[in-house]
């Protein structure tokens, strides 16, 4: 099972509550319910008994105006489209539209604005719709209210809610498979990242096995053991970062580590993209003038990662800068410490490795 | 005397009833998809198929990026879809450049993808310029290549929204002057259109832009970009960009040199002053939501009778909006249409593209919005539709150039055309209503010899409104109705 993409469940379980489908209400009763982002009802079934008192409350948690609208069964589609026609009338009035098919509801809600309505359910059992009407969102965003004491179907197969939401994975985007190809190691995905500029690289080396790279100050940022969930920032906006799983070994310290010249000098850094070769990206950027590549692959033996880089017309020395307080191992073939600064001539700095290994006797 | 009522009942019918009812005896495919039919194409399994760009290669195979990162190419013959590239940040645009080489507009860079090796996938991920901030706000988008065939690119730059905050780490200058109000431009060229040039140097090129999806120039070389409702804008908005100018929303004015105010506290009637106007306003919730990209039906292929003309696509309704632009006191002005209503078509439509062959490919994605997956292909099956191809205004009204012969007795009638204006107030707050809605009668109708041309006179020309013109029973004289019968022209300025 590659890491990289399929730990994504645990995170939907974390955020999934025990849905309202499950609470039968024994008299009046009380719905929250919720607009939330991606066009739909946190809700999008709940079952009440016939002729009960029901207080509906939208909240709109969404950053777009959502409604609802209570229909008689089998009406949802023709009071999207009644509210459709209502044009620029429409908003004057919520996009409510004048019909006897129309049982209950809460005009258009501003973001964060929150609004109730109290009706009888019917006595006839049925499965009663509800529908955000604001044009554009009844095609996907509505609900069923089941006036039943019988249990309702299956979710995987209740017509009556959105396809997306017949899962009993809560709010899914998941689908089985992540892309038309099978993802295969090494994996890298630019997305937002936790601890890292805007510009973020997540590259997966094995299935246990990752790092990230900032393509804004062109520079490793950490290292973990483990994988990334790409769901949450695929699946809305774009609002979140992918989520780290796994445990972070190494970061970087927090100024630039390379120095040229002299070890104050931190260099104008530039990025120039990468190419890929036998599947991983070798970086490309500048640091002043100066042409650089690295290339992050597996350490061979132990936890950890092999650092590949050139330095191509290098007129001066250049100084790399250790943290301390990583608890890694730092080998390399080329140069010498001084303290926590490897200094490195031109030449040497032609091509030199860098093994980062995780140091089990540091580590806390 | 119930002969007679009869009669006169059935004149009386013919005359007010919408013509479909009559047509199918007269011309039996006179239906709009019968010009125009929509088809899906085939979608790979694993492919969550939220089309960011769309293009064609030279040897006739589509490339498209998608939402996850991907870069396909499909080659419509042997229905063969092949990953080109793999793991880009939210691409939203595509530009082929030769056999080997693509563009690709992603959230943090213009990328040129390489496939030396010609093996069909890229191996070279090349930055052309990431020389613009990011804050980390997820409505940072980015758009375009849209190339001027002088080697120069442009793209456009959405601002930043207050759903979300930035983040503590971001890319380029930070300005906390740009940080006000709801749609936000506090690092470089945020609402801005940016000139590329083949050496990857950029120019800040036009400023005042809220999310401007869209980006393409017409035949002419003249740059269009769409924007979309919201604060500033009342409604969504068809522009010609021109360099230097200042398009309405005024957070990416702090990125102007020599700019050292906060840009909300400008007051509005200056900043009305500063603006250039739209060419076309797209009604809200009438016409248009969320227009997306401007692309131009070239006069090479074969596909109706609108070569030259602009189509923008809509991502609320299942719509496809055709343009009609003339220039008035050197100013681009016009009207939008519905063009591809009840053929099929889906929402979401974001991307498009003329395939070799002359059929339009439409991209559709959602991004959690209103919208759609997949990718539809339009083709035209020949014939002449009966629409308005031509709406120019006149000192006095507007001539309606039909794209065949009016029926002169049925053209004549003043009443068959509806006029209302009305205008969108341009202030801070998210959209607006549609102010001084009056209707505007017609005051004389003239259908020119030829049978083309209905010119309209109108009791009032008032610039800086739309005019909404509605026209009932309109036929040619083969009886073929008129299918997309409500324009809205945007008079900026009367000649």
């Amino acid at each position: 099972m590659p890491i990289f993409i399929i730990l994504i469940s645990v995170s939907l379980l974390a955020s999934w509550r025990p849905p309202a489908s499950q609470m039968l209400a024994p008299g009046d009763t009380t719905i929250v319910l919720k607009a939330i982002s991606g066009l739909q009802y946190d809700i999008v079934r709940f079952r009440v008994k016939p002729g009960a008192r029901v207080k509906i409350v939208l909240i709109n948690t969404d950053e777009m105006a959502h409604n609802v609208v209570f229909t008689k069964p089998g009406y949802r589609e023709e009071i999207v489209n009644l509210a459709l026609e209502m044009g620029s009338q429409g908003v004057a009035r919520g996009y409510i539209p004048t019909s006897d098919k129309v049982m209950a509801a809460i005009p258009v809600l501003s973001p964060d604005e929150q609004q109730s309505v109290t009706f009888q359910v019917p006595k006839t059992p049925g499965i009663y719709p509800y529908v955000c009407t604001y044009p554009g969102h009844g095609v996907v965003m509505y609900g069923a209210m089941y006036a039943t004491t019988d249990p309702m179907p299956a979710l995987a197969n209740d017509v009556h809610v959105p396809p997306s939401r017949r899962k009993d994975d809560g709010i899914s985007q998941a689908a089985t498979r992540n892309h038309p190809y099978p993802v295969t190691y090494p994996v890298m995905y630019r997305t937002f990242m936790p601890d890292c500029g805007p510009a973020g690289i997540a590259v997966g080396l094995t299935d246990s096995l990752s790092y990230c790279w900032d393509a804004g100050p062109c520079r490793l940022r950490y290292a973990w053991k483990g994988g990334v969930n790409m769901q949450k920032t695929w699946g809305g906006k774009g609002q979140d970062r992918a989520e780290l799983v796994g445990t972070v070994f190494y970061r970087e310290p927090k100024d630039f580590p390379f120095r040229l010249g002299s070890r104050d000098h931190i260099p104008k850094q530039d990025f120039r993209g990468y190419s890929v070769q036998e599947g991983y990206p070798v970086f490309k950027y500048t640091l002043d003038d100066v042409a650089v590549t690295e290339t992050i692959t597996p350490a061979l033996e132990q936890t950890g990662f092999t650092r590949v880089l050139t330095f191509e017309n290098l007129k001066q020395p250049l100084w790399f800068v250790r943290d301390s307080a990583q608890t890694v191992d730092i080998e390399v073939n080329k140069g010498r410490w001084e303290g926590n600064y490897l200094k490195l001539s031109p030449e040497e700095a032609r091509q030199f490795t860098m093994i980062v290994t995780e140091n089990k006797n540091k580590s806390r | 005397m119930k002969r007679y009522q009869l009669l006169f009942c059935l004149i009386g019918l013919s005359a007010c009833i919408p013509m479909e009812q009559e047509t199918p005896g007269v011309i039996p495919d006179d239906r709009l998809s019968n010009f125009y039919s929509v088809e899906n194409i085939p979608l790979p399994d694993g492919l969550t198929a939220e089309v960011g760009g769309m293009d064609f290669m030279p040897d006739g195979k589509l490339i498209a990026c998608f939402h996850r990162g991907e870069v396909m190419t499909y080659d419509p013959e042997g229905k063969q879809w092949k990953v080109f590239a793999r793991g880009l940040h939210d691409p939203l645009g595509i530009e082929v450049l030769n056999e080997q080489e693509v563009l690709v507009m992603q959230r943090p860079e213009l990328t040129r993808l390489v496939d030396a090796d010609q093996d069909g996938q890229a191996e070279e991920y090349l930055t052309v310029t990431d020389d613009y901030g990011m804050s980390g706000n997820y409505h940072e988008f980015a758009f375009g290549p849209a190339a001027d065939g002088q080697g120069n690119y442009f793209i456009s730059l959405n601002c930043a929204s207050n759903g979300a905050g930035i983040w503590d780490e971001l890319r380029g200058t930070y300005d906390s002057l740009g940080r006000q109000g709801r749609m936000y431009s506090c690092v470089p060229y945020r609402g801005w259109v940016v000139k590329i040039t083949p050496d990857g140097k950029i120019t800040p090129w036009a400023s005042g832009f809220r999310s401007p999806d869209g980006i393409g120039f017409d035949l002419q070389g003249d740059l269009f970009v769409t924007d979309n409702q919201g604060d500033w804008l009342g409604t969504s908005k068809l522009y010609h960009v021109s360099p230097n100018q200042f398009y309405g929303h005024p957070s990416s004015l702090v990125w102007r040199k020599g700019w050292d105010q906060n840009p909300l506290n400008v007051p509005v009637g200056t900043l009305d002053s500063m603006r250039r106007k739209a060419a076309v306003l797209f009604p809200h919730n009438i016409m248009a939501n969320s227009p997306t990209q401007p692309v131009v039906i070239p006069e090479s292929i074969q596909f109706g009778p609108f070569a030259g003309q602009l189509l923008v696509g809509e991502m609320d309704f299942p719509r496809v909006m055709r343009i009609m632009l003339e220039k008035v006191k050197g100013q681009y002005q016009g009207a939008c249409v519905d063009f591809l209503d009840s053929t099929g078509l889906s929402i979401g439509n974001h991307r498009m593209a003329f395939a070799p062959d002359g059929s339009l490919w439409i991209g559709k994605t959602a991004y959690a919005w209103v919208g759609d997956k997949g990718i539809q292909r339009v083709v035209y099956n020949g014939g002449i539709p009966m629409e308005v191809k031509q709406m120019n205004v006149t000192p006095t009204g507007f001539n309606l150039t039909f794209t065949r012969p009016v029926d002169p007795q049925l053209a004549a009638r003043a009443e068959n055309y509806t006029f209302q204006r009305y205008y969108y107030e341009y202030h801070q707050a998210y959209g607006s209503k549609q102010f001084d809605v009056q209707p505007v009668p017609v005051e004389q109708v003239d259908v020119s010899d030829d049978g083309k041309t209905v010119s309209l006179r109108l009791a009032e020309m008032k610039p800086g409104y739309v005019y909404d013109l509605q026209i009932d029973s309109l036929a040619c004289t083969q009886g073929a109705v008129l299918k997309n019968r409500r324009l809205f022209y945007t008079l900026n300025n009367v000649p």
